[in-house]
């Protein structure tokens, strides 16, 4: 299979006679525009990247074409380390996709995006790239928790938890990661409007521990919900209070 | 036989008498207000215990119906989950629209769309989740004692998460399963409620019964369909045991247990059978500004 990493480096050439300041413009429109190739989430390489994979050969090409079919593109954030204070001094390390990074004087480009392969349909992959992104929240609302931004950060918790269950629950290969998705909901529910930090770090142990598993099975995801009531304290919560109508058991 | 030394009392540091919840407890412990559920957590001792009959009422009265539901949203001519919904509720009478509500409500607060066509999938996905989550659920939170003299045979399996590709699968068959009454019936032994003389007893101390009050209806309709069943028990269909279920599960428990209900009619059950019993309060006394502390009613 096609490997990114192994593809032919195509650095920005400086024409003769080109400025720093026009060389520097190219690479801005190179990055912009490998930036948005990126940013398509499910549209693979985009035409340059398959012009430089053709220079490879036929056979790497028709895999590129089913690569492009099955993989989607996250990007992760990628540090570069620079100490420039030169306006006039260009620093291109080279990129996994050989794209420069530049950092120009005072001008630190200090989060380059840089895109990792994810297989969504690949259980463990989509596990680990949503639970990222839900530590991540959890990480924020620690912070926010008694601040007024904090309502902001559970909104933006809730949405990722509903998107997250939509992207798994209809792909039988990903089914228990909704389920498990599912019980944090289920669980958070009740408490989303006084939920401790404290209750949040322990769950975030178990969403770590989960995502170290080789396999989401129902083994696993009836450990992950005793875990949750021991941190939560209260089973699942419907709230359901028609007293009459409950209380109606007879056939 | 440990677990029988267990059940019996073999433990002396332990309380006499052992919590054993009918379906009304179990139900507000499920799926009730939190408020509801703190104050039962810390009014019934635990462990809580329930028998395999409390367990089949459990499923009658709430799962079996989200099972249904759920079959009933694959129909293309409910273009949304919404519409399954209406069309479950209004066609179905007998089905506490509370619990269909109770979906809904869980469904929109965490973002589903009850209107979209294109939320409809992961409106039943999701119910399927919390079939199989309150089903565990179930089976973590409460003790089967194994003692059910009527061996009702309606939910023969514990419902367990399958494999994903089977859940399906495993939802048609319990529900195949459960609503084969005729098969249940051949089964089951309810007639030993009244074939077996100490139950045949304790069923007869319920049936005459003197209630009056808000309970008189209720006792009423158990006093009749005792007699009726007593003159030929072998007619007793799953829908008549279900109108004498609160005796059934009343008469099953000795000296060593104590009943929480939260209905009316366990109270006159219970005295008539001597048995310890504590009626909860309901959840609109229990939020009532003068009833902070609430005494229970047993």
């Amino acid at each position: 299979m096609f490997s990114p990493a192994t593809a032919p480096v195509s650095r920005p050439i400086a024409a003769e006679g080109m400025s720093a300041t026009e060389y520097l413009q190219k690479s801005r429109d190179d990055l912009r525009g490998f930036a948005t190739r990126c940013s398509r989430g499910t549209v693979g390489l985009g035409s340059a990247d398959e012009e430089r994979a053709s220079t490879i050969g036929d056979s790497t090409t028709r895999d590129l074409q089913s690569f492009r079919e099955t993989i989607s593109w996250f990007p992760r954030s990628k540090k570069i380390e620079t100490d420039s204070t030169d306006d006039n001094q260009i620093h291109s390390p080279i990129g996994r996709f050989g794209y420069p990074a530049i950092a120009l004087g005072q001008t630190f480009l200090r989060e380059l995006e840089r895109p990792e392969r994810f297989v969504i349909t690949f259980e463990p992959h989509l596990r680990r790239y949503t639970f990222k992104q839900i530590l991540s929240l959890f990480e924020r609302l620690q912070v926010d928790i008694g601040q007024p931004q904090a309502a902001t950060t559970l909104s933006e918790l809730r949405a990722t938890l509903t998107t997250a269950y939509k992207r798994s629950a209809l792909n039988p290969e990903t089914r228990n990661l909704a389920t498990a998705i599912s019980l944090l909901q289920d669980f958070l529910r009740p408490h989303w409007s006084r939920i401790a930090a404290e209750s949040l770090n322990e769950i975030r142990k178990d969403l770590l521990w989960l995502t170290s598993q080789s396999e989401l099975n129902a083994q696993v995801l009836q450990k992950f919900y005793r875990d949750l009531t021991v941190v939560m304290g209260q089973p699942l919560s419907f709230e359901i209070n028609d007293e009459d109508e409950l209380d109606e058991t007879t056939e | 036989m440990k677990r029988q030394n267990e059940l019996s009392g073999g433990k002396s540091s332990e309380p006499r008498s052992k919590s054993f919840l009918d379906t009304s407890a179990v139900q507000k412990l499920q799926i009730g207000h939190s408020r509801h559920k703190e104050y039962l957590t810390e009014a019934i001792p635990k462990t809580w215990y329930v028998n395999n009959y409390v367990r089949m009422e459990f499923f009658r009265t709430l799962l079996m119906n989200w099972v249904s539901l759920y079959f009933e949203s694959e129909q293309p001519s409910h273009k949304t989950f919404g519409d399954a919904l209406k069309y479950f509720s209004d066609e179905f009478g007998r089905v506490p629209k509370s619990i269909l509500n109770g979906v809904a409500s869980m469904l929109e607060v965490e973002g589903f769309s009850m209107s979209d066509p294109a939320d409809k999938e992961y409106c039943r996905q999701k119910l399927q989740d919390v079939i199989f989550a309150i089903a565990f659920q179930f089976d973590t939170a409460f003790v089967n004692t194994g003692i059910d003299p009527t061996s009702c045979t309606r939910v023969r399996h514990a419902l367990r998460l399958p494999l994903a590709e089977e859940r399906d699968a495993v939802l048609r068959q319990l529900s195949l399963t459960f609503y084969d009454v005729a098969e249940c019936r051949s089964r089951c032994k309810v007639e030993n409620m009244f074939g077996v003389k100490k139950y045949a007893d304790r069923m007869q101390a319920v049936s005459v019964i003197h209630a009056v009050g808000t309970a008189k209806q209720a006792i009423g309709k158990i006093s009749a369909a005792i007699t009726k069943a007593q003159g030929a028990p072998e007619n007793i269909t799953c829908r008549s045991c279900g109108s004498i279920g609160d005796a059934v599960i009343a008469v099953s428990l000795d000296q060593l247990w104590k009943l929480h209900s939260m209905d009316n009619a366990h109270r006159l059950i219970a005295e008539s059978l001597q048995l310890e019993c504590e009626i909860h309060p309901s959840l609109k006394r229990l939020l009532k500004p003068d009833s902070e502390q609430p005494e229970s009613e047993g």
